[in-house]
């Protein structure tokens, strides 16, 4: 049964059947072929696999990324990351990369963040004399952040799926996210030092604060959802759901720029995504029904243990698996369906959960950039008006310093767990 | 040539008017989804007391939405699938592999349909925990949703089955 299982839902990948139908394909044949359940189990896996409180928290965020989206909040977290970091070596570059960790603190989604970021500071780097392809890579590195930084609609799915509590794991992304943001700039830094790309402004306090005067409310944002749940507050659920009340209030009332006009296309957005993540949760719920009674994520658990001889080369081959699996399937898709797989492995080796799903995460979240599904790289590249293969060689350097942090992350617990272990 | 130039226009007007309905009922779910989650939280913080039903609600419009908009991702092509093996193929195999991939996700959404339905006999006889709905309510939208769907990909056909299938696959 799980033999059916797995190379009917292979072949059903690789012969272009979508995702979702792929997993539902696949545990139907495998349902069929045991004999043993009603066909039934599948609707009912379904529907109850969306129906779990925790999981709300993801429509609430994905509802609270459109507000933040069309009311114009990505332009001023721009317009002030310009005004702090500007006046390095390479500085539109670095107001890129500070702004997507900004954002991260705010959207839960990498997308969001290329289109938000991309769709302003492209345009802005190409005219300030930095060429398309090296804008282009940074802004599809930097928006990985948004997955990593809580919120994260994948860290969320990933809690739910393993019972871990999420307001650990959002408080173990925040130091890998500032680190990946941190590993960026110094690429960013060295290539524009060497090319000599764009002008120096100089820096400017009353600017500074000029625009920190009108970006403080948008700024407000992180500091209400990271500081709510890491402080205690809120839970993650209440935190999107007082997101969602401020980012209304302040787009629509104090920057007066989300009109009533823009809600039918806000709701339909949202809708779009929340439909996409939920139905796909619902089928690999349907699909890890069938393989937790056939017992395969614990056989798989018992077989890597005692094939792998330590942790190091365990986290290895997730990293390995990530970076294969994220060549063709986006992160959100594949934390779904590896999260179930390799967890209970994890567990057997010892390592912590929130460390794992860092791991885990970070490493799918690489996906984004690599072609040929890298959404990101996809977004960034269109609004940069340049091909995906014309900006390979400026992605170079990027991607190897995020496949390097990545192992940090991996291989140094300690980064991950620092701010979780205060809260414990 | 004047039967085949109507076919395209009906169906796409049939498409659009699918995307209305789901996009209406999905929206409608959001805002009782959002006002439901935002007023238990106005409860908790400002009242000091804690609603149960709206938790419940919350949930119910949730799923719905979750359906609703499911649908409207399979009418408008955005179902993330991997093509580049397909693409690899010569025509004559291309377009077999994709009638048969056409056949499978016909064949899935039929069973999701039909068992759906069987399902709801099962549930009907179930009730939510605080408001004492039935629970048939909310199973009813995977047989809808999968209905819709149903009709989306019948329109598609020319996707998988026209003699250029494969070219535009991924939408």
């Amino acid at each position: 049964m799980a033999e059916v299982l797995f190379l009917t839902f292979a072949a059903c990948l690789i012969l272009s059947v979508p995702v979702v139908f792929s997993l539902l394909v696949a545990s139907i044949a495998a349902i069929l072929w045991g004999g043993a359940l009603p066909l039934t189990i599948v609707p009912h896996k379904l529907v109850s696999g969306i129906d779990s409180y925790p999981l709300l928290a993801i429509p609430l965020f994905i509802v609270f990324g459109e507000v933040v989206n069309k009311g114009g909040i990505g332009r001023r977290i721009v317009d002030f990351s310009q005004a702090l970091v500007g006046s390095f070596r390479g500085g539109l570059a670095h107001a890129n990369i500070t702004a997507s960790m900004f954002f991260g603190g705010i959207s839960g989604s990498a997308t969001a963040d290329s289109a938000a970021i991309g769709s302003v500071l492209i345009p802005a780097m190409k005219r300030g004399g930095y060429p398309a392809p090296f804008s282009v890579a940074v802004t599809a590195t930097s928006s990985i952040i948004g997955i990593i930084i809580p919120p994260s609609v994948d860290l969320i799915l990933y809690g739910w799926l393993t019972d871990t509590p999420m307001d650990e794991l959002f408080a173990g992304g925040l130091l890998p996210g500032v680190l990946i943001g941190a590993a960026l700039m110094v690429v960013a830094y060295v290539i524009s030092s060497q090319k000599g790309y764009g002008v120096r402004q100089p820096f400017s306090l009353p600017e500074l604060a000029r625009k920190t005067g009108d970006t403080f409310p948008a700024l407000m944002m992180p500091l209400i959802i990271i500081g709510g749940i890491l402080g205690g507050i809120f839970t993650v659920t209440e935190a999107a759901a007082a997101a969602v009340i401020y980012g209304l209030l302040i787009t629509s009332l104090y920057y007066r720029e989300l009109k009533l006009s823009d809600f039918p296309a806000l709701f339909t957005d949202a809708a779009k995504t929340i439909g996409q993540v939920m139905f796909l949760l619902g089928t690999a719920k349907v699909f890890a029904y069938v393989m937790t009674i056939e017992q395969v994520p614990l056989k798989l658990s018992q077989t890597l243990f005692e094939a792998l001889p330590s942790t190091q080369l365990f986290a290895l081959n997730v990293i390995l698996i990530c970076l294969v699996v994220g060549l063709f399937l986006t992160p959100a898709i594949a934390t779904i369906i590896l999260t179930p797989i390799l967890f209970p492995a994890a567990q057997s080796f010892g390592i912590d959960p929130v460390h794992f799903g860092l791991m885990l995460v970070s490493g799918l979240a690489l996906g984004h950039v690599t072609p040929p599904v890298g959404l990101t790289l996809l977004l960034s590249a269109s609004i940069g008006g340049i091909t995906v293969e014309q900006s390979l060689k400026s992605l170079l350097p990027f991607l190897a310093m995020l496949v390097a942090i990545v192992l940090v992350i991996a291989y140094v617990p300690a980064i991950t767990l620092f701010i979780p272990e205060l809260m414990r | 040539m004047t039967a085949t130039d109507k076919i395209p226009g009906l169906s796409m007007r049939i498409r659009q008017g699918l995307s209305l309905v789901e996009a209406t009922v999905a929206a409608i779910m959001l805002t009782v989804m959002v006002s439901c989650t935002v007023l238990q939280v106005v409860a908790r913080f400002a009242f000091n007391t804690g609603l149960s039903w709206t938790d419940e609600v919350a949930m119910f419009s949730f799923i719905w939405a979750s359906l609703m908009g499911a649908a409207l991702v399979i009418n408008t092509g955005g179902a993330h699938r991997i093509d580049v093996f397909v693409r690899l193929l010569p025509q004559l195999p291309r377009r077999l592999v994709l009638a048969l991939v056409y056949a499978v996700i016909l064949a899935a959404l039929s069973l999701l349909i039909f068992y759906g339905l069987k399902l709801l006999g099962v549930v009907h006889f179930q009730k939510s925990s605080i408001l004492k709905i039935n629970m048939s309510y909310i199973y009813t939208a995977l047989p809808i949703s999968a209905g819709l769907m149903l009709v989306s990909t019948l329109l598609d056909w020319r996707v998988y089955l026209g003699d250029d299938s494969g070219a535009q696959a991924n939408g």
